[in-house]
């Protein structure tokens, strides 16, 4: 298992690196991917700045607490960006152009080389800025923020991404059973957008979909509730919990639909 | 299904977000206008006439850059004309397949939804079709210049999905900053047009809109012609 | 010592495919009314491929040689029957038989679009657990064979076609396997480039312990490499030999082409199934051994040539002859 997992991470290692020699062919093209995300972070800040002008709290939730919502939004957003965005959004195309066929002859995990082959490593900055974001929006809590806390930073943002890597994977595995999927990619972001904003913001159904069934809600609501409430005891065992599980469950329905996949030729 | 089942979706989306917002506030009303009215707006989502299709918009820069412009510049038809009557193809079927749902969505849980309003939603809709049609294509064109044009892209879009009042109805955000934005031909891609439907807007505003889509969609045209021709002479037939 | 690296027992694939008409209303009574149909890929086969050999796999499009490609690579499933694959059964992908076979596909890139294939290449040293500096030196030999050293370090997308091929042969011989699939290796190449990558093979692989299945529709790929000739037609192998056994199958013709001098002044008749009308300034037929001499002096008697041909009909020739006489027996065999 110890090898395993140094030889995904060793694998890792390579693809950033290849991927970085890859960006560095287009220099012009980093600079727009800062922009482009920049131009989405500032979308998500004048919403929330702007409803606060005519409003006091959400669900117990001032503007303080939400700039960290916010800050945990960005900061996932960017680790997915840079690891998986890309090579989930061209999945359907290799699919249908069967390019799986050329990785699954690889004796690696085919899982790894569908979802994770292309970093984008321009949105490093990115990360930097929503890093940057987070750490201000923590500083200014009414009730202060003890900086040893912001050590759960490496617990939660990685469990998030865990999430929103299963959730994401299962929705793509879909190209490998059906011949157009397409609309399964629109599906996922309608459910992500859901996720993008308190989950308590929902009602009971829509809380239960987007927290147990397909647990979007929990990349960016739980990790806040972890920073900003230091007497919230249950939101970061559950964040655990469904990252974990998710991930466990994500692997199998990989194999699953690759077994499919090879059986309906 | 997909062309029926996302644009719901996405509906529904937002009015879940929006009633939860307004419930979670405590308070009834949010910028003057109850959950009733925010739903009356996101309908106009459904409709779809707002918004670029993305995948539309990346094979256009594919063709470009693959070289595969060759055959479509070698027809009796201009390529803008033959990009243009797709698209509009596509979002006219689209609107008119959603009218019953929508329909059928704001009788059922009683929204403000003013349907004798519709035939002048529709064309402000399709003129604004035409408008970002024209603003896409100019962009989708400088891929005769650059390798990479689809974070150029991404970034347009990004820009205008602020602008039009598809994030959220325009009027929540401060003055000036409101007016300015609001005077903008984006804000005819979704905000005006569902403000006027849900009533939010009256007629006034509405007229005003189709004055900046005027300005707007003529000079996006020249700009669409200017890089197009510029391009076409540039282009080295890539994959000819 | 010959042994068998590749078997199978009645190995079979079957596809279920629905029926769809054209037309917008055949379009939308397909939603509720469907019609399904068995389509065999790949009829029971039995196959024994033995270590060192390369195999010319061939057929018209729709033959079954890319599903008999992906039931021995482990891509698919079969419906029916076994296959092993140096000892493993291949569509349960163990890494230790992955790690032993390679894919070539001539339509596909396998290596990254922007970067250099050198830097590719760091990649598959990383993915087949290979010494980093033995397998760049070997990198380099095989650029140097394949003439392609100056343009290892260029970005993929700025290589020719031939280049690209080129870069992709390495990627696949890097980790040394001992199967080889090439699946049409030299389509779409300009003739130098194909002669460049046969001679390669030849020099290269041929004789050597690697087991290659080549498929391709260039028949001078197939004439020039195979030791064995597997010749798919509909499902089933129609021919399993040597080049030249299949080569003797066909009843010896020779093509007689002669130029006349000037047109001819009345019809000629040189037999009741053979005339050359009045005016005709040539004369082009597919003749048995047995006719040519008789033609040819009939010919040469009565007429002022200018030039004269005989061809004997090549590798290409034969195969296509053979592949018709296939299709029409298959047509036959349904109507029946």
């Amino acid at each position: 298992m110890i090898a395993s997992l140094k030889k995904m991470l060793n694998l890792e290692w390579t693809f950033f690196k290849l991927s970085a020699i890859a960006d560095l062919q287009v220099p012009f093209n980093l600079g727009l991917q800062f922009t482009n995300d920049i131009l989405w972070y500032s979308m998500q800040i004048i919403l929330f700045e702007s409803l606060y002008l005519h409003i006091d709290s959400l669900g117990g939730w001032g503007i303080a607490e939400m700039r960290v919502f916010l800050g945990v939004l960005f900061l996932v957003d960017a680790f997915q960006m840079i690891l998986f965005a890309y090579n989930f959004d061209v999945f359907s195309e290799k699919i249908a152009r069967n390019e799986l066929d050329l990785l699954l002859l690889r004796p690696v995990s085919s899982q790894q080389l569908m979802t994770s082959q292309k970093l984008q490593c321009g949105f490093l900055l990115n990360a930097v800025f929503a890093l940057s974001w987070l750490l201000w929006s923590l500083s200014l809590l009414p009730e202060g923020f003890p900086w040893i806390r912001s050590l759960l930073i490496l617990i939660v943002v990685p469990a998030a991404l865990s999430i929103f890597y299963s959730t994401r994977l299962i929705f793509c595995s879909f190209a490998l059973l059906i011949t157009r999927a397409e609309h399964f990619h629109d599906l996922y972001f309608t459910f992500f957008k859901m996720g993008q904003r308190p989950d308590h913001l929902y009602g009971p159904g829509i809380r239960y979909i987007i927290l147990l069934l397909v647990p979007v809600g929990m990349i960016t609501s739980f990790p806040t509730k972890v920073l900003v409430d230091p007497t919230n005891s249950w939101a970061l065992p559950a964040l655990l919990t469904v990252a974990a599980s998710y991930l466990f469950a994500t692997n199998l329905f990989w194999r699953w639909s690759v077994k499919r996949y090879m059986t309906i030729g | 299904m997909g062309i029926v089942v996302v644009p719901v979706c996405y509906f529904l989306v937002e009015a879940a977000f929006w009633t939860g917002l307004i419930k979670a506030s405590g308070d009834e009303l949010l910028g003057g206008f109850s959950a009733r009215y925010y739903l009356g707006y996101f309908l106009y989502l459904i409709l779809q006439l707002g918004s670029m299709n993305w995948r539309f918009e990346r094979a256009m820069i594919a063709e470009i850059n693959n070289g595969a412009v060759n055959a479509l510049l070698l027809r009796p038809s201009s390529f803008f004309e033959y990009h243009m009557g797709q698209l509009l193809g596509q979002k006219l079927i689209t609107a008119l397949a959603m009218l019953p749902i929508i329909s059928f969505i704001a009788w059922r849980w009683d929204l403000p939804f003013h349907a004798e309003r519709l035939p002048m939603v529709f064309l402000m809709g399709i003129c604004y079709v035409i408008l970002l049609f024209s603003l896409h294509f100019a962009v989708a064109s400088m891929a005769f210049f650059f390798d990479n044009v689809y974070s150029l892209n991404n970034s347009k879009n990004m820009i205008i999905w602020i602008l039009t009042g598809e994030l959220m109805p325009l009027d929540l955000l401060p003055s000036p900053i409101r007016e300015w934005i609001i005077a903008l031909p984006f804000s005819c891609g979704f905000y005006i047009p569902a403000a006027y439907l849900s009533g939010r807007i009256e007629i006034d505003v509405f007229l005003r809109g189709f004055i900046s889509l005027a300005i707007g969609g003529v000079a996006f045209g020249l700009l669409a012609q200017f890089v197009w021709k510029r391009g076409v002479r540039r282009y080295s037939g890539t994959g000819a | 010592m010959n042994d068998v690296v590749i078997k199978t027992n009645q190995l079979t694939r079957n596809y279920l495919t629905s029926h769809k008409e054209a037309g917008l209303l055949a379009a939308m009574k397909g939603l509720f009314f469907k019609t399904s149909e068995v389509k065999h890929a790949l009829f029971p086969t039995n196959l024994e491929i033995t270590r060192g050999q390369i195999v010319g796999l061939v057929g018209s499009n729709g033959a079954g040689k890319t599903t008999l490609l992906k039931l021995l690579s482990g891509l698919i499933f079969p419906t029916n029957g076994t296959a092993t694959v140096l000892g493993y059964t291949p569509w349960e992908r163990p890494n230790c038989f992955l790690k032993q076979i390679s894919l070539l596909l001539g339509q596909k890139n396998q290596l990254w679009w922007d970067i250099p294939a050198w830097d590719s290449f760091h990649l598959l040293i990383t993915i087949y657990d290979l010494d980093k500096s033995k397998t760049l030196k070997h990198v380099d030999e095989l650029a140097t064979r394949l003439n392609c050293q100056h343009v290892l370090k260029t970005p993929l997308r700025r290589l020719s076609l031939g280049e690209r091929m080129k870069m992709e042969l390495i990627g696949c011989l890097l980790h040394s396997p001992k199967i080889l699939f090439l699946d049409e290796p030299t389509i779409g190449l300009d003739v130098v480039a194909q002669t460049n990558i046969r001679q390669f093979i030849l020099e290269e692989l041929k004789g050597t312990d690697v087991t290659i299945i080549l498929t391709s529709h260039y028949m001078d790929d197939i004439a020039l490499l195979a030791d064995r000739l597997l010749l798919m037609s509909h499902g089933a192998i129609a021919y399993d030999g040597t080049v030249d056994d299949f080569m003797s199958l066909t009843p010896s013709t020779k093509r007689l082409i002669a130029d006349f001098t000037t047109p001819l002044p009345e019809e000629l008749i040189i037999s009741p199934n053979l005339k050359i009308p009045v005016g005709a300034l040539s004369f082009d037929h597919s003749l048995s051994s047995t006719e040519l001499f008789n033609v040819l002096r009939i010919i040469t008697s009565k007429i002022p040539i200018r030039d004269l041909k005989i061809e004997e009909p090549d590798f290409e020739d034969v195969m296509r002859i053979f592949l018709e006489k296939e299709s029409s027996l298959h047509k036959a065999r349904n109507i029946v």
